[in-house]
């Protein structure tokens, strides 16, 4: 690629969507020690379609929640503040997921179910906050898809097909960057935590992940595991390697397999019902 | 075989394989009785959110066969890629494990 070009595609993509208001509005509360989850209720309560949406993805299948949340407040305080903000962002960026590639919400959901199914296997505390992770992991795809102009779009889709390759090589050979550098920048753009953050920019390559090692290597083989399953589209057809180190650091052995994969499944039939 | 679908995806004419009871304990339909658009409707109105279903029935053994063969050979395209990896090459035997499993009815339904 011409080096004018690529210095147009990086352009397109860094002047990265804008968010609804209230999420810069909710992020920035969360970032101030002194803010309590009243306070954040408050804002959100301001938008009654978020707060619907939040209650509802909060009491879907993959919280799987014992009882039921029925305020954004105990929302706030059974699944943080950071989880709260990965729903405020994926409701803000639906549409936009919809519009990338097609099947990719659906493997994002999957991705999610498997995180989670994985976190608890793993005894990773934080299960509810690697879930979000999952299903925000491919981010950068879904924003890289929508920016670009449609003619490079495309070509990533072809090149995929006539060299039989993963979408990130794909993205690497025409663009010189991929979705993993798009995460970085939105994450870094939106002040997400680094629990979110990581698996967003690492999740193909989790040894590289520094502050989040355990959630990103979690979210890399949730990837994984739901590509294998064949739930949605992740913009290729290929399981991805798996990481030697992410392996070891997650501690499994492969006969969890078996359970992982069962675990997994009646999370993927109510998913259809939230989407 | 009985099979659990989200409400959204059973059809007119699939043949219901367990009885469905409001939360009252009020029978909506019996068990083996076939879908309708009706009864479809009104299950959606209650807000159930699936059904189950019998499936298979119809199919010979030799479809069976040909399905589970079809499925297979979908799951070893997925894996071409990282066909030298033994960690993965045992999940991909745990899937087709629970193919097999499940065609059989001896896995969870």
């Amino acid at each position: 690629m011409e080096p004018a070009q690529l210095k147009r595609n990086i352009q397109r993509i860094r002047n990265l969507p804008t968010l609804p208001p209230i999420v810069a509005k909710i992020g920035k509360l969360v970032e101030s020690p002194t803010t309590s989850s009243a306070d954040v209720a408050r804002v959100i309560a301001q938008d009654q379609v978020l707060s619907a949406k939040i209650l509802r993805m909060a009491n879907s299948p993959f919280f799987g929640m014992s009882r039921k949340i029925s305020s954004v407040t105990q929302a706030l305080v059974i699944l943080g503040f950071n989880v709260i903000k990965g729903l405020v962002l994926t409701t803000s960026v639906f549409e936009m997921i919809q519009h990338s590639i097609v099947g990719l919400w659906e493997h994002s959901l999957g991705a999610a179910a498997a995180a989670r199914v994985i976190a608890a296997r793993v005894g990773e505390a934080e299960v509810e906050e690697v879930s979000v992770a999952g299903l925000l992991h491919d981010l950068g795809k879904v924003v890289l898809t929508v920016q670009l102009e449609p003619e490079v779009r495309d070509q990533i889709f072809k090149l995929v097909e006539d060299k039989k390759i993963s979408f990130m090589e794909a993205e690497q050979e025409l663009l010189g960057f991929t979705h993993a550098q798009v995460g970085l920048w939105l994450a870094e753009h939106w002040k997400l935590p680094e629990t979110l953050a990581e698996p967003m920019t690492y999740h193909h390559h989790p040894e590289r992940a520094r502050l989040a090692p355990l959630q990103t290597a979690i979210v890399h083989l949730a990837d994984i595991v739901i590509r294998a399953r064949g739930f949605g589209y992740g913009g290729d057809p290929y399981v991805p390697p798996l990481s030697g180190e992410a392996w070891k650091l997650l501690g499994l052995s492969t006969k969890d397999f078996d359970a992982i994969l069962e675990d997994i499944e009646p999370g993927l039939m109510n998913l259809a019902d939230y989407t | 075989m009985i099979k659990k679908i989200p409400l959204d995806q059973a059809q007119p004419g699939m043949v219901l394989a367990q009885q469905v009871v409001r939360d009252d304990g009020v029978l909506l339909a019996k068990k083996g009785a076939e879908l309708t658009e009706g009864v479809l409707r009104m299950l959606a109105r209650l807000n159930f959110e699936t059904v189950q279903i019998e499936v298979g029935s119809s199919e010979t053994p030799e479809e069976l066969e040909a399905r589970l063969a079809k499925e297979e050979a979908d799951i070893e395209a997925r894996f071409v890629r990282v066909a030298s990896d033994p960690i993965l090459t045992e999940l991909k035997q745990a899937l087709t494990r629970r193919l097999r499993q499940e065609a059989h009815g001896t896995g969870p339904a």
